[in-house]
Order: C-alpha cells, then sequence, then structure tokens
C-alpha cells in the first residue's frame, strides 16, 4: 500500500470514517484493505440511509464514504441530504461506485460530492486507490476534514 | 398625330394604286358612318322622355357592365396568379361580350346618330362571335363542369390536412415511444453494466486480500476470503441466469391457449411449499382462478415469480401466508399475489419492478423477478402494479386481457371498463404501463 511521506505521521490527523454500504461484501473488503492504514482511526459502517444521517447527526466524522447504489434508496438520496444539512455539508463526501457512468459522475458532483471514486474490479488497484482517497483527505486537505 | 399623319402620307405617297385605296376606304367609311337614310330614333315613332332615355341609360348601363366583365374576370385572375382554364375560349368569351356591349352602346347612339349600317356590321359581328363561342364551348365545358368546385376541393383540402396532421401526431407519438424506447434500454443496459460489476468487485478485492494475506503467510481468513469470492461468483450466476430468462420473457410470444390458471397456480403452489417445507408459511388459493389466454410457459413463470417473491418478503419464522386470488372484470382478470411482509413505501412502489431493483441487499432476490412480471404482463397486453401500506403487506396485482390481443405491445388498453384499475391510479403502474 502506499504510504505518504510527505508528512509526518503524528502531525496527520488521523480520520474517523464513516462508511454507507449496503452490500456487506463491499463492506467488508474496504474495511479490510483499510485496517492497517494508519491514517484512519475508526471506520464505522451502516447499511441503511436513515442509519447514516443518525450516525452523522451524533456521531463525529471527518469523512463520509458513500456508495450509490443502497438497494431502493438512492446513495444520491443521502449525499442530497447530507449536503442540504447546514450541520453537515462541510464534511467531505466521496462518492464509492461501481459505476463510471458520466451522468452518475455528473449528478454526484451537481449534489456537491467532494470526490467520486469508481470501486475497481481489479482488487490490487482496490488498496492503493483508497489510500490515495485517505491520504488526500487527511494530509493533502486536512483542513477540509476538520471537524466544524 | 402629326407624326401618324406623317406616316400615313408617306405610305400614300408611295404608290398612285396606295392613294386610290385610300380613297375607297374613305369612301367606304363615310358610306357607313351615313346616317342620312334614317331619322334619329327620338322622332321614329312616338318616344315619351322618360321612355327615350330610360332606353338609352339601360342600353350605356348595360354596354358598361359588358365591357367591365372581362375587364374584371381578366384582373382578378392574374391577380390570384393562377393561369387562365380554357384560354382559347376565354379570350372568344370576352370579344364576345365586348361586341355586345359595343352593340348596346351604339344602340343608344342611335338616338342621335343613326348609323344602321355600323349598327348592322356589330351586330354581324357580334353573331359571328357568339356562334363561335358556342361552337368552342361545347368540348370545354364537360370538362369545365369537371373542375372542382371550390367548396369541395376546400372540403377535400381540409381532409387532407386533416390526415396529415393525424399522421404527424401519430409519427410525434411513435418518436416519442421510440426515444422512451432508447432511453429504457440506456437504463437496461447501465443497471446490468453496474450490477454485474458488483460482485466482480467483491471477487477481485478478496482474491487479492487472499494473495497478500498469503504472501504473508496468514491462512486464518482463507476460508472467509473465498466464501465470499464463492458467493460472489454465485451471485453473477444468478444474475445473468435472471436476464437470461428475463431475455426469454420478452421474446416473441407462443400461441396463446386458454390457459387453466387454476391447475398452474395449483401446482406451482404444491412445488413451492415443498421446497419451503419446515417454515411455518402457507401459500393459500383464496378464490377460484379464471382461466385466461396467454403463452402458458410465461404465465408460468410469471406466477412463479410473484409467488417466489411473496414468500421471499414474508417475515421470515412468522405465521406469513402468501394469498393467492383473481377478480373478474369486464375486459381483464385481475390476480393478485399477496403477502404479510413489510410491505413497500409509496415513494417506491414505481421502482420495485424495474430490474435489479430491490427492497434491500440482503432480502435473497436478484431482483428480477418482478422486472420478469412485469415483462410477461406488458407482453400478454396486461399491466401490473402493487398496492402496499408499509407494515401490512403488499399485494402485487396482474391484470390480463380476457380476449387476447393482436399486438400487446402496441394496443392502448382501454381502461375504462374496469373500474379498481380506476382507483388503483393512485397506485403505483409498472413503468411499461404507464396512463399517459
Amino acid at each position: 500500500m502506499v504510504q505518504g511521506s510527505d508528512a509526518g505521521l503524528s502531525t496527520v490527523r488521523k480520520l474517523s470514517i464513516l462508511l454507507v454500504e449496503d452490500n456487506p461484501d463491499h463492506a467488508a473488503l474496504l474495511r479490510i484493505t483499510l485496517q492497517y492504514d494508519q491514517r484512519v482511526a475508526r471506520i464505522e459502517w451502516v447499511c441503511e440511509p436513515t442509519e447514516a444521517f443518525e450516525r452523522l447527526r451524533h456521531g463525529d466524522f471527518d469523512l463520509v464514504l458513500l456508495d450509490l447504489d443502497l438497494g431502493l434508496t438512492s446513495g444520491f438520496d443521502v449525499l442530497m441530504g447530507v449536503k442540504a444539512d447546514a450541520a453537515l455539508r462541510r464534511t467531505p463526501v466521496v462518492i464509492l461506485s461501481t459505476s463510471d457512468a458520466p451522468r452518475d459522475r455528473r449528478r454526484a458532483y451537481d449534489l456537491h460530492a467532494n470526490s467520486y471514486v469508481v470501486k475497481p474490479v481489479d482488487g490490487r488497484q482496490m488498496g492503493a486507490r483508497l489510500a490515495d482517497v485517505i491520504r488526500y483527505w487527511a494530509v493533502c486537505d486536512a483542513g477540509a476534514a476538520l471537524r466544524q | 398625330m402629326a407624326r401618324a399623319l406623317a406616316l400615313c402620307n408617306a405610305w400614300v405617297q408611295k404608290g398612285p394604286e396606295r392613294a386610290l385605296w385610300c380613297f375607297y376606304l374613305m369612301d367606304f367609311l363615310r358610306w357607313l358612318f351615313d346616317s342620312s337614310d334614317w331619322p334619329q330614333r327620338w322622332h321614329c315613332g312616338e318616344w315619351s322622355a322618360l321612355h327615350g332615355y330610360t332606353h338609352i341609360a339601360a342600353d350605356l348601363a348595360i354596354a358598361g357592365a359588358y365591357f367591365a366583365i372581362p375587364v374584371a374576370l381578366l384582373i382578378l385572375t392574374l391577380r390570384r396568379g393562377r393561369d387562365l382554364p380554357f384560354p382559347g375560349v376565354f379570350w372568344l368569351f370576352c370579344a364576345f361580350i365586348m361586341s355586345c356591349g359595343l352593340g348596346h352602346f351604339i344602340d343608344a347612339m342611335m338616338f342621335y346618330q343613326p348609323s344602321y349600317r355600323v349598327l348592322t356590321g356589330v351586330k354581324v359581328t357580334t353573331a359571328t362571335v357568339s356562334w363561335f363561342t358556342l361552337i368552342a364551348l361545347i368540348p370545354v365545358v364537360p370538362r369545365a363542369l369537371a373542375l372542382p368546385s371550390i367548396v369541395r376541393a376546400n372540403a377535400q383540402l381540409a381532409r387532407e390536412n386533416e390526415a396529415r396532421r393525424a399522421a404527424q401526431a401519430a409519427l410525434r407519438a411513435r418518436n416519442h415511444t421510440l426515444r422512451q424506447k432508447s432511453q429504457e434500454l440506456e437504463q437496461f443496459v447501465h443497471t446490468i453494466a453496474h450490477d454485474l460489476k458488483s460482485p466482480l468487485v467483491t471477487m477481485g478485492g478478496f482474491v487479492a486480500i487472499a494473495r497478500a494475506e498469503l504472501n504473508q503467510g496468514r491462512h486464518e481468513n482463507l476460508e472467509e476470503n473465498l466464501a465470499r469470492v464463492e458467493r460472489a461468483s454465485q451471485r453473477l450466476g444468478e444474475l445473468t441466469q435472471g436476464l437470461l430468462d428475463l431475455a426469454r420473457a420478452g421474446r416473441a410470444l407462443g400461441p396463446h391457449t386458454s390457459v387453466d390458471v387454476q391447475a398452474l397456480v395449483e401446482r406451482l403452489a404444491a412445488e413451492l411449499r415443498a421446497r419451503a417445507a419446515g417454515s411455518k408459511l402457507r401459500i393459500e388459493i383464496t378464490t377460484p382462478l379464471p382461466p385466461v389466454p396467454a403463452d402458458a410457459g410465461r404465465l408460468g413463470a410469471m406466477f412463479e415469480n410473484m409467488i417466489v417473491n411473496a414468500i421471499n418478503h414474508n417475515y421470515p419464522d412468522a405465521n406469513g401466508e402468501v394469498r393467492i386470488g383473481a377478480e373478474l372484470h369486464e375486459n381483464h382478470v385481475h390476480y393478485f399475489v399477496s403477502d404479510d411482509g413489510p410491505g413497500i413505501a409509496p415513494e417506491h412502489q414505481q421502482r420495485i419492478f424495474g430490474l435489479f431493483q430491490r427492497l434491500s441487499r440482503n432480502d435473497g432476490s436478484t431482483g428480477v423477478g418482478l422486472a420478469l412480471v412485469e415483462k410477461v404482463a406488458r407482453v400478454h397486453g396486461g399491466r401490473v402494479w402493487v398496492e402496499s401500506t408499509p407494515g401490512k403487506g403488499a399485494t402485487f396485482w396482474v391484470a390480463l386481457p380476457r380476449v387476447a390481443t393482436e399486438e400487446p405491445e402496441a394496443v392502448d388498453i382501454d381502461r375504462s371498463d374496469d373500474q379498481p384499475i380506476i382507483e388503483a391510479k393512485e397506485a403505483a403502474w409498472s413503468k411499461g404501463a404507464t396512463l399517459d
């Protein structure tokens, strides 16, 4: 896995992450992939959009990893809800989706997603891609991740 | 004038015989216009002033009108930019009516200048032209009558316009349908690509994890990782099979026979009861199920998917019941399958029939079943909808025509005959049978 050497780890903030993902296999995959990342303080996993809002309001998260395909409720609804909520909208939301369709990407950014990452089919890329995402929000744009 | 005289003079100077011709002509004209042999008409008989002037005025009015008619006709025709129909007859007619007018004019002049020879000449001309006009008219009249009247032409034009407008509307509708179909297809491909990728991500991811752990000499998670890969590959297989079933359900139908739905569903229920043996779930047929004209195979697949859907969505281990029944309406049979499951929120009732749309990922279904139900209903000229109150189960309805339709996809089902359908408008319609 890519390990950042651009900042001493002591100065890097550790991220509290909320993972909104209704596919248990994908959730396990993401959590296993991130479990040894030193920039991650904790990962909390929820399946349901309502649960996601519940946790966001009461928990203290630096980053939301949001799957788009959540059964009948679309991840877009969660994104819309977060960005419409004055208390939540500054929390960066990174879309994680199997879809690389331009219209999904467009719609995500239209709804003020902070990033859009396609889940790679090639398992070896998953680790690198997630590590990059974490490194960006923990190091490159740590200010954005500061809790309000 | 002087120039004309000079020209005349020059012409006459060219030879003595020309001067002679001139002389004869002048003599003839003098003779022609000479009125010395007759009295003015005023003095021919006893004219009262009123009678005389009325006679003169009427003649002048007739002459005026006769001169005006061809002029008006010509102007009107030219202004409308049309070609003259039958130009020969038109010009003959003009000459005829002009000479008639001239006759009346000279007749009026007789009261003052009784040049009866001129009058005779004009009358001879009129007579000649009249007869020529008559002869020319004989072959033309039938053709002229064949020209459509303005009214008829207008009516014809209106009809053609109407037809054109209808054709345009049909074309627009067709275009709309095509666009809709194209969008549906795009959505379909998008959904397939998206949902088929999901298990692939799982497989790729856990194979990579297993490999990394093996390289570190760790084996403790191997079994679990492999199980995940296995489940994902099974799911991929189910999705593929579901897609194949769905494609088959939409292909050309076999011959419609009167399907004994009662026997079909009883057989399915027995099979599914055996499969669900050990659970407390009951599958009951609550009303007689009338037969319906359909492709028997497709109909079987449709009912199987409806019942399996109901079984899958009953609360596990509860005293759930799947009820199957029917209502007979004038033109349609409405079959229903209801369950005691969690139900479907109104905002999801429309999407539930879409491909790969599931209430949750863990309900054991592939998201193909209800899409297949909708498709089978649609290709039979029917439609599907769901009635549900969250927490109180769901009832899935299928309306099938009691008389087989020729071209089910194109047939707009008459919705006015079946009152419950109207009431169910607020319930969700499948995307294939929207109301507009």
